[in-house]
């Protein structure tokens, strides 16, 4: 859990004991939150960055992917590790999560007036998948 | 039909289960060792069947066609007809499977009198070593007498029958028939029975080939068909005069090889070389049966179903078939504006549009709304949202609703039929919840029927008490059986705990109420634990969504909000309604001064309320893309021209989109581009005839489980519980006359409907 932990806070800011999936002991809840506290000095502009401000200049985020490719595999680590959290920081924001066989993996970020834009995450890591939302949420239409 | 123990259906083996060959039936069958495998010949040509198979089968198998009429793949073998005789002849020098010579071996001796015997080739199975032959002498003089027999009784009425042109008993009696008759004496008369609004008997036509009864019985699951008497006085028909009531009943009118039961609508209307024939998709309900819509100068004639194994095998449902009449009337032919005195008034497509610009002056993109209907094509959908999207505006709805609490329509997993329609066929326990399939979806039913007769399937269901024309294991109706069920207190979850391959399918009518969240969450933790409880492998999805309306996926996959409470809470100036029927929306919600565009094919609930109509194509009218409640892309092609100056949906938003004041042009000018630009904002959608699997449960149900509603006391109660509630459910099939007469064949009875003289 403490990694998964520290990507929370990478996003978000905060130490987000309710981010923990339920089950996980209190114990490894202080890990977590002690991971979280180090990594909030350490990128407290990273977390800033996208925490629950996705709706401030997006209108909607798409992943595409694959289900099973290899350039893929970053995408699908990203969902399964950064969505959930994600969500529960946006819950209103949607991130449409299209799995479709064979396509390229790519990030859409849809922003006011139907301005759209893309990045292909071919090979990328989750983390760098994350880096790269981070970027389009930051940067003007 | 009962069903067979398992026993016995071992015993009976391929004979049975008409599976056995074909490799695209998903029927699942023991797999024997390939070393059982018996060599048979056909007309001299070796081929390796499984003990079991029929002679029939075998023949199939290299490819050799044997006539036919009461034998038909999906149904049990009645052997009754015996135009599949053949001749079989002993190979020589073939062992037998008891290592003897054939004509020696004494467990075999006893099958050596069927040797130069025309013997029925689809119900007897075959034995090592036989050699088939399929065109002997004494084969075509044992088909030429059966021809003859049967067509001493048969009218000679080809001229005036609607089977003729595709009657197999005319095909064959060309094929193998006598060229003379000897018969001399009179013909028998069966008198004809009135059996509904859509099916037309002219019994004295009946070969008596009991194809309908199996039918009914055994796919329909209606015992309402059935035979009297005997030998030359025997009858099909239903006992006393009543309706065949069910939702599957058009079919009887493709199974039949005769013109004994045609389709009542379709009588003396046209002949099957005069149509032409489009291949296409239904979208009345959700499953996207695969059709075929036979058409004679620019109009619908009727509609046939199209094989697809994956999806409606080769049923369609009464709606899918009879509906199209509805295409033909309360169609909106003219774009219509409402003039000063507050009449709509038909005009034409320029001054609608700049009428659509002038209000559009001065209205912010937030003060735009738009909803989109049950029957509307993915183009359009795209189109729309687009258009809104470039106006900066995000309030773009669906009538149906779908609980975005947790993570809503982000995961397509969440609201798709994960196991898929045929994924049925390999589950041993279905858990149905709030919905009623036999009239939200009967094909669905039909194929959990199939899977209820053949493989065990065990069912139950949470919700109103319905007939789905097979027995299950009512737990109750309200939501408090849900929770326990939930949490495990539930009697029941012993028996789900046990399921090797558990489904749990929710309605999305029990996700249209106020509790909606919770519901889907108390769902989604049951398929949770039932998944883990049964240990089944990773791809096997057991959280599954039946839909009702077929754009609801599509729709969803693109990105629009369900549910309609977006514009409730923030009354729109403007409201595009696209398709939109359901009437979730009234003037009441609205302000005073909002103008309302409606854009469709049907004067319905949607057009009544507008101030500008833009009159679009019906789905044999365009090519339009479809997602079934499996997540399947597939198209519908033009069949026919819109009528009037209804032109194609995403074209008219393209032009819209254009006009001055509006000015976001749309980038795309041709149904290419526009599918390509659907692949840009989900590629699955353009991915036809396929199913894009989805994944990410657990992600899913983590985020349902924060979800805190409470799930509300109120029992579940699907809104169509018996057939009468069935055939009108949308624009099409409220226009349609033959849905009204169905309604009131099945409230008061099928002699209230009053038939045209010359039917």
């Amino acid at each position: 859990m403490p990694p998964a932990g520290l990507r929370v806070t990478l996003l978000f800011g905060r130490c987000s004991r309710s981010a923990c999936p339920p089950g996980v002991s209190s114990g490894a809840r202080a890990v977590c939150g002690a991971a979280a506290e180090a990594a909030l000095k350490v990128s407290a502009m990273a977390a800033r960055a996208i925490g629950g401000n996705l709706a401030k200049t997006l209108r909607e985020i798409r992943l595409q992917f694959c289900q099973t490719g290899r350039d893929s595999l970053g995408a699908r680590q990203f969902v399964e590790q950064y969505y959930v959290p994600l969500k529960k920081a946006n819950p209103e924001f949607p991130i449409l999560i299209r799995e479709c066989s064979g396509v390229q993996p790519k990030l859409w970020a849809r922003y006011a007036f139907g301005k759209e834009r893309s990045v292909a995450l071919d090979n990328m890591s989750a983390e760098q998948v994350a880096k790269e939302l981070e970027k389009v949420i930051n940067l003007k239409p | 039909m009962l069903r067979l123990p398992a026993v016995g259906r071992a015993l009976a083996g391929a004979a049975h289960s008409k599976g056995c060959l074909t490799a695209s039936s998903n029927v699942r069958t023991s797999v024997r060792a390939s070393s059982n495998l018996v060599e048979v010949f056909v007309d001299g040509k070796p081929v390796m069947v499984e003990p079991g198979t029929t002679v029939l089968q075998a023949c199939e198998k290299v490819g050799v066609q044997i006539p036919r009429f009461c034998y038909h793949e999906r149904l049990s073998v009645a052997g009754n007809c015996r135009m599949c005789l053949l001749e079989i002849e002993r190979a020589p020098k073939v062992m037998c499977s008891h290592n003897y010579s054939t004509l020696d071996c004494s467990s075999c001796r006893p099958w050596k009198g069927i040797f130069g015997h025309p013997v029925a080739a689809c119900a007897m199975p075959v034995m090592k070593g036989w050699n088939i032959l399929t065109n002997s002498e004494k084969t075509r003089k044992a088909r030429e007498g059966v021809m003859e027999f049967l067509l001493a009784n048969h009218p000679l009425d080809c001229p005036i029958c609607d089977q003729g042109g595709e009657c197999d008993l005319q095909d064959q009696s060309m094929m193998f028939g006598s060229d003379r008759s000897r018969f001399t004496e009179g013909k028998r008369a069966v008198e004809d029975k009135n059996i509904g609004p859509l099916i037309k008997t002219i019994m004295t036509r009946c070969i008596q080939c009991t194809r309908c009864v199996r039918f009914a019985s055994e796919i329909a699951g209606v015992e309402d068909l059935g035979t009297t008497g005997r030998g030359n006085s025997m009858q099909i028909g239903t006992y006393v005069e009543k309706m065949f009531m069910s939702e599957l009943s058009g079919n009887v009118i493709d199974v039949c090889p005769v013109g004994a039961l045609t389709s009542k609508p379709y009588a003396f209307t046209s002949r099957p070389w005069e149509t032409r024939k489009t291949e296409s998709i239904d979208v009345l309900d959700a499953v996207g049966s695969n059709i075929v819509v036979s058409t004679r100068g620019g109009e619908v004639m009727r509609i046939l179903p199209r094989l697809n194994e994956d999806v409606n095998e080769e049923w369609i449902s009464d709606k899918t078939r009879f509906a199209y009449d509805g295409l033909k009337r309360q169609r909106l032919t003219q774009p219509m504006v409402k003039d000063a005195s507050g009449q709509l008034v038909p005009t034409n497509w320029e001054d609608a549009l700049m009428r659509i610009a002038a209000m559009l002056q001065g209205v912010k993109g937030s003060e735009i709304a738009a909803i989109a209907g049950g029957m509307v094509d993915a183009e359009s959908l795209i189109a729309l949202k687009d258009m809104l999207n470039k106006l900066d505006s995000e309030a773009l709805c669906t009538e149906e609703l779908f609980p975005m609490a947790g993570a809503g329509t982000d995961l397509r997993s969440n609201y798709l039929l994960n196991t898929r329609i045929a994924g049925i066929e390999e589950c041993d326990l279905l858990l149905l919840i709030g919905t009623n399939p036999r009239y939200e979806a009967p094909l669905f039913n039909a194929r959990v029927r199939k899977s209820w007769l053949h493989n065990e399937l065990q069912v139950a269901l949470v919700g109103h008490d319905v007939d789905l024309s097979y027995s299950y294991n009512h737990l109750g109706d309200s939501t408090q059986v849900l929770k326990d069920l939930a949490t495990g207190k539930h009697p029941y979850c012993q028996v789900l705990a046990q399921a090797k391959r558990p489904v749990v399918v929710v309605g999305s009518s029990c996700l249209q109420r106020a509790d909606g969240a919770a519901i889907l969450s108390a769902v989604s933790t049951i398929a949770q634990n039932a998944r883990v409880s049964s240990g089944v492998e990773e791809g096997w999805k057991v959280l599954n969504v039946l839909h009702r309306v077929a754009s609801q996926v599509a729709a969803l996959d693109v990105g629009y909000k369900p549910g309609v409470e977006a514009i409730r809470k923030n009354p729109p100036k403007m409201l595009f309604l696209l398709g939109a029927d359901a009437g979730c929306i009234t003037r009441a919600d609205l302000p005073k001064d909002s103008f309302i565009i409606y854009q469709g094919h049907h004067g319905d609930v949607g057009a009544l309320m507008a101030d500008v109509i833009l009159p679009g194509a019906a789905y044999t009218e365009k090519n339009g893309t479809y997602v079934n409640t499996e997540g399947r892309a597939q198209q519908t092609r033009v069949a026919v021209t819109p009528p009037g100056m209804a032109r194609e949906d995403w074209k008219i938003i393209r032009a819209v989109s254009e006009t001055p004041h509006v000015g976001v042009t749309l980038p795309y000018d041709t149904l290419e581009e526009v599918r390509d630009r659907l692949a840009e904002v989900a590629p699955n959608l353009v991915r036809y005839d396929d199913v894009e699997e989805a994944n990410y449960f657990k992600q899913a149900n983590e985020l349902s489980q924060a979800v805190n509603q409470s799930l509300l006391a109120d029992p579940l109660v699907p809104p169509q519980l018996s057939v009468k509630d069935f055939y009108m459910t949308d624009p099409i099939s409220r226009a349609s006359q033959t849905m009204a007469k169905c309604v009131k064949a099945v409230t008061e009875g099928a002699e209230a409907v009053e038939e045209p003289a010359i039917c």
